[in-house]
């Protein structure tokens, strides 16, 4: 279907006409790679996180052609946010029916339940680290790189010129259509075109100067991409499960029945810090220490060890390449006697 | 064209991405001539429909696919679609985990249970969610699977409108596609119809999924906790049914089964022990080793029983000579004599004995080869002194007389004490008469097997009574209990309105429940239904009990404990272990069957006397009602208005009074000065008795519970009158003897019309004694004094009265109403939250879809 564009089409700015003025009010007017740092990273969860709770829902529950898939994606943060509220509700609201005694009773479990919930959100997403940054440092390749995809959509009537949105996207995101692109260096700009893949490679231990470094380094950081999602997917969830478990031990009832959130009241909050942290401690101390005897006893230090072990072997997978450099060499791989076809 | 030289070129390899890199651009493209590669493969893609039919299958095969993921993911091959399908794993798995880690935090089967419920129920409705609220309404509203799947050509199941920007409409046909648009009303003349319907069900399908991440958060928690409050109760009942039933078949076949002690440790080490020392004599210290290994720490009591029956069968305060003895003997004497006289002198030769000699002597005091007391060893001394004097004698005549050594130095020197032991004890060997021959082997054996395997017998029973009775969650009674309580409440039919309402307030709650009485009594019918329904709740207690009729008044329980003591106890007197054999099974109280029966008994009885109170209780308002079986009202000679008095009394009573109100006195405020020119009966109207002069909380009344006439009435009316002949028949024989019983029970032990000041307090003539003034008494008599005044009353102990007045209906509503109060007011905001997403969820729907026809061309 063809939609009216209008006719002024040198005035809008859209992927396939040439750069005009309109760009540099813009923050991006084609799809840039950005430094994967705290601050970027802040920017673009506050990013998503505002336009999923108002402009996506907005375009989706109307039908809005333009929806798409990210933005279906992307507002799935809302039953994760809405949820974990609600769960936390399921556990407390109701309590100030019952009658005081059944009340204290009801708000210790439903606390501890709520704090359970934090957690889980707090661990799933700190967690992810364990995995990531370790195959970082090792393989250099940082899966978690961002970059900005300009969208241009159909403008919904025909005075509509905004039809550009902002996405955020990980270069890895896809690891059957990575954004290889973003990451060659610009000839024009004097820069080596090869210089991502060449570092890559060196880190690798694959030779420093190889003619297509590209075409040597993707197939294994498509591998290394894939091991480490895998890794990272199933660790956080044993990790979220674990930290539910450690706000489950007791010491933090007495925490959670004097904490307060109100940071203008200086003194109780100082004090609610503060004995976050001893809380902290204690709950630490004896969820890894366990009580009674039998599996009662371990099954907290068997929790942890599993997090850890899941997260360790995962890495450990990262590392091991199943193309060893060695065998890159296309005489390795390439075996003259053997008919090879393209498909 | 070559076609060989391009097959075998070396231009690529297979890889993920063929790469081309190196074709020749000038040349004309060499595939294009291949027929086995270029043709374009025909599409596999198709929809996937699943019913309940083939829902297994594909469950299975998803999870084949899953599983083929997770290899492809460890191996660094997987794409994206199976590297998605890795969150679902690991959702699942790291539930799993953490709900196998709360488990172990839990004691009972069924929150253990829950734990995996909670954690089932939450995935569980992510997603049901999304099929009940979305799917559905839209299939039913539009007419189309918003959730339809489809499989690509790789074989990849997808959801077919995740992605607006692509969906394969080729994959519907034009005929389905039609059909839809016809269900949505689209004009069937209209141009470009396959593009208008799929634009609308495209934009239906983003609204869709666009409500379904605005609801899904909140819907989902409450529905899943809602599917756990549901589950919660049934499964409990199931586990505990479950449980009780294990427990049974674990006792009958702890109980059938012989225990098999030999193998045990300790039996293993008391017969070692008893190997080693075979055919010794019995020494203190293995007496101390044996009575370690026989011993029964369950009961301190049986042990020390135990601990002296064996200390009797194992000591003897006699010893016995044995021929190694002499020369012991004969080491004592020469040390004795040697230092008087020195070693190796004539006079030591001439006088000591040697063992034959001894061996002789012995022989003729008649010492060898018998049990040997104190008074023995006394003429044993005596003996060797006079046969060594004897030697000396012959011994001196050879001798001048000078020379000869005086007897007195000899005897001297025989009775020093040597080691400090006296002259007696000095050849008294510390061996004792008994050895350790078969026959003692085979009774400490025997004794060690019975123990052993009643020990084992009597930890099964414990286990299963604290199981099936203890106060704690999910015990069998406890399950029981929960039931007929609310059945109990059921039956009563007390709206629930005025229950919520008085949940905390006892004197609300005392109002809602009497008139509640009041009302069930004045109605024939609506007695009966009560009655029948109490009727119906004690039955099944009787059930749960396991009465054996036949046998009298003993429940499973009690039967199961003597089924296991009773023999080992005959057995233990057989062998003459009867302290013990009294200890564990004797008829006092203090012995382990009566400890365990009366605890069986006991956590019954409380139970049961809640509910016959009430049957009691229930019953009495309807003697009232209908001024039936009233002799202690009517009969008493009361005037009205202390008739008005009793007959309020004890309806208070018997519905409200705790046991500590019937173990002091009735407080009750009544008139002090009655109208006792009014000796009417009182009246009873329409089931309700009308009160002409009693008026609670009026000014002047006292209490009058020093009033023993309206005491002894009080407490004929509520226990002594026969029941009303409706709830006799009701009951039923058997359960109307239960019920006299208890009542019975409960008028001696509260005190019948001797007492009622004070539960130590004795009547004479006229003068009702304090327990101080029984102490202080001139005639403090005992039984065989004339002037014996027996105690009128039962006496019980506390805990019995405590168990018999069983809880009060007041107090048994409070904690019925805020029980059910929370779960209601928890059901009634998440329940109603439920409810309302839901609506809002379904109702969007109806506006979705609502995209613009095109223009109609004009021609």
């Amino acid at each position: 279907m063809i939609s009216p564009i209008g006719n002024d089409i040198n005035n809008k700015n859209l992927s396939f006409t040439s750069s005009s003025k309109q760009e540099k009010k813009l923050d991006y007017s084609h799809d840039t790679l950005l430094k994967n740092n705290i601050i970027t990273r802040t920017r673009i969860g506050f990013d998503k996180f505002t336009n999923a709770l108002t402009i996506y829902p907005a375009k989706g529950i109307t039908g809005n052609r333009n929806s798409n898939f990210y933005e279906f994606l992307t507002m799935g943060m809302i039953p994760y946010v809405a949820g974990s509220a609600m769960l936390m509700g399921v556990f407390n609201l109701a309590n100030k029916y019952y009658s005081h005694f059944d009340k204290s009773k009801a708000a210790v479990v439903g606390r501890k339940l709520a704090l359970g919930v934090v957690f889980f959100g707090l661990a799933k997403n700190i967690s992810k680290n364990f995995v990531t940054k370790p195959v970082q440092y090792i393989t250099g390749v940082d899966t978690e790189l961002p970059y900005a995809k300009v969208n241009y959509e159909l403008p919904d009537d025909i005075n509509d010129t905004d039809v550009v949105s902002i996405e955020y996207h990980k270069v890895f995101e896809s690891v059957e259509f990575p954004r290889w692109d973003l990451l060659y260096g610009d000839d024009e700009k004097g820069e080596v075109r090869n210089k991502y893949y060449d570092k890559i490679a060196k880190k690798l231990g694959l030779a420093e100067d190889l003619n297509d470094s590209d075409q040597d380094v993707k197939p294994l950081i498509r591998e290394i991409v894939v091991k480490s999602n895998m890794a990272k997917t199933i660790s956080s969830y044993l990790w979220a499960a674990t930290a539910v478990g450690f706000a489950m031990q007791k010491p933090w009832e007495g925490f959670m029945n004097n904490a307060t959130l109100k940071f203008w009241k200086k003194e109780k909050f100082k004090q609610t810090i503060s004995s976050f942290g001893t809380a902290a401690k204690e709950s630490a101390k004896l969820f890894y220490k366990g009580e009674g005897h039998g599996i009662k006893k371990h099954s907290g230090k068997l929790m942890l060890g599993i997090s850890a072990l899941a997260t360790v072997l995962g890495v450990l997978n990262v590392m091991n390449y199943s193309k060893k450099p060695d065998k890159l060499d296309a005489s390795n791989v390439i075996i003259p006697s053997e008919k090879y076809e393209v498909c | 064209m070559n076609i060989d030289k391009v097959k075998n070129s070396t231009l690529s390899y297979k890889g993920f991405f063929p790469t081309l890199r190196e074709q020749p651009q000038e040349r004309e493209n060499p595939y294009a001539l291949r027929d086995d590669l270029i043709k374009p493969l025909p599409p596999e893609g198709h929809l996937v429909h699943t019913n309940i039919f083939n829902a297994p299958k594909h469950m299975i095969d998803g999870f084949v696919y899953d599983m083929k993921a997770l290899k492809k993911g460890i191996d660094g091959t997987a794409n994206d679609h199976e590297l998605g399908k890795l969150n679902n794993i690991g959702l699942v798995t790291g539930g799993a985990a953490l709900a196998t880690y709360l488990t172990t935090r839990k004691v009972t089967a069924s929150s253990k249970i829950m734990e995996f419920v909670g954690i089932g129920s939450f995935l569980a409705s992510m997603a049901i969610w999304p099929a009940v609220a979305i799917q559905l309404p839209t299939k039913l509203i539009h007419g189309f699977n918003v959730r339809q799947r489809y499989k690509d050509s790789m074989d990849r199941e997808k959801m077919f409108f995740n992605d607006p920007q692509y969906i394969p409409w080729d994959l519907y046909s034009e005929q389905q596609i039609y059909k839809i648009g016809d269900y949505m009303g689209v004009p069937r003349d209209m141009n470009n119809r396959r593009d208008y319907i799929q634009n609308r069900m495209k934009q239906i399908a983003t609204q869709d999924n666009t409500l379904w991440m605005l609801s899904a958060g909140f819907a989902v928690p409450i529905m899943s906790a809602l599917i756990c409050n549901q589950l919660e109760q049934p499964i409990k009942n199931l586990c505990g049914n479950i449980r009780s039933e294990q427990n049974k078949k674990i006792l009958s076949k702890a109980l059938d089964v012989p225990y098999e002690a030999e193998h045990s440790d300790v039996y293993k080490r008391l017969d070692s022990l008893l190997e080693m020392h075979k055919g010794q004599p019995v020494s203190r210290e293995l007496v101390n080793q044996i009575s370690e290994l026989i011993s029964y720490n369950a009961n301190p009591m049986v042990n020390d029983k135990l601990q002296s029956d064996l200390k009797a069968l194992l000591t003897s305060d006699k010893t016995v000579l044995e021929p190694q003895d002499g020369n012991k003997m004969i080491s004592i004497l020469r040390a004795n004599l040697s230092k008087k006289f020195g070693k190796d002198t004539p006079v030591m030769k001439a006088i000591m004995p040697d063992l034959h000699e001894l061996d002789s002597w012995l022989h003729e005091g008649g010492f060898i080869g018998r049990d040997l007391n104190k008074a023995d060893f006394k003429n044993l001394n005596a003996l060797i002194g006079k046969k060594i004097l004897a030697k000396l004698e012959v011994y001196n005549t050879e001798l001048p007389e000078n020379e000869r050594i005086a007897k007195e130095s000899v005897l001297i020197a025989l009775n020093n004490k040597i080691n400090s032991k006296s002259a007696v004890s000095r050849f008294r060997v510390v061996r004792p008469a008994l050895k350790l021959d078969e026959n003692m082997q085979g009774v400490l054996r025997a004794l060690a097997k019975e123990l052993l395997t009643v020990d084992n017998k009597i930890n099964v029973v414990k286990d299963y009574l604290l199981k099936e009775l203890s106060s704690a969650e999910e015990t069998k009674l406890a399950n029981i209990w929960n039931k007929s309580q609310e059945d109990i409440f059921k039956a009563l039919n007390i709206p629930w309105k005025d229950l919520n309402k008085a949940r905390g307030n006892r004197e609300m709650m005392n109002q809602v429940v009497r008139s509640a009485m009041d009302r069930i009594a004045a109605d024939k019918t609506e007695f009966e239904t009560v009655m029948g329904k109490l009727a119906e709740i004690a039955g099944r207690m009787d059930e749960f009990e396991g009465l054996l009729s036949d046998k009298g008044n003993v429940t499973f329980f009690e039967q199961t404990i003597s089924r296991v003591l009773n023999p080992t106890a005959r057995k233990l007197s057989e062998m003459g272990f009867e302290e013990t054999a009294h200890a564990l099974a004797g008829g006092k109280s203090n012995s382990e069957k009566s400890v365990l029966k009366a605890y069986a008994r006991n956590r019954l009885m409380g139970v049961k006397s809640t509910l016959y109170r009430l049957i009691n209780s229930l019953d009495m308002h309807r003697r009232l009602a209908t001024l039936t079986n009233v002799n202690g009202l009517l009969g008493q000679g009361f005037c009205r208005e202390v008739q008005e008095e009793v007959a309020e009394l004890c309806k208070r009573n018997t519905l409200f009074a705790h046991r500590s109100d019937f173990a002091v006195k009735f407080y009750f405020n009544g008139n002090p000065h009655p109208n006792y020119a009014d000796t009417s009966n009182i009246e009873v109207r329409n089931g309700k008795i009308v009160n002409k002069y009693y008026k609670a909380g009026r000014a002047g009344y006292q209490d009058v519970s020093s009033d023993a006439g309206m005491y002894k009435g009080s407490m004929r009316l509520m226990f002594e009158d026969p029941m009303h002949p409706q709830s006799d028949t009701i009951l039923g024989s058997e359960l109307a003897g239960k019920l006299k019983k208890y009542r019975q029970d409960l008028f001696s032990i509260l005190g019948d019309e001797w007492y009622f000041i004070k539960p130590d307090a004795y009547m004479t003539e006229g003068k009702v004694l304090q327990a101080w003034d029984m102490k202080m008494h001139p005639d403090k008599p005992g039984p065989d004094n004339p002037n014996y005044i027996k105690p009128k009353y039962k006496r019980s102990p506390n805990k019995f009265k405590f168990l018999m007045t069983g809880v009060s209906l007041d107090d048994l509503a409070m904690k019925y109403a805020s029980k059910k109060h929370n779960a209601r007011a928890w059901m009634k905001l998440f329940g109603g939250l439920g409810i309302g997403i839901f609506a809002l969820t379904v109702g969007a729907q109806f506006f979705f879809g609502k995209a613009p026809k095109p223009k109609e061309r004009v021609k």
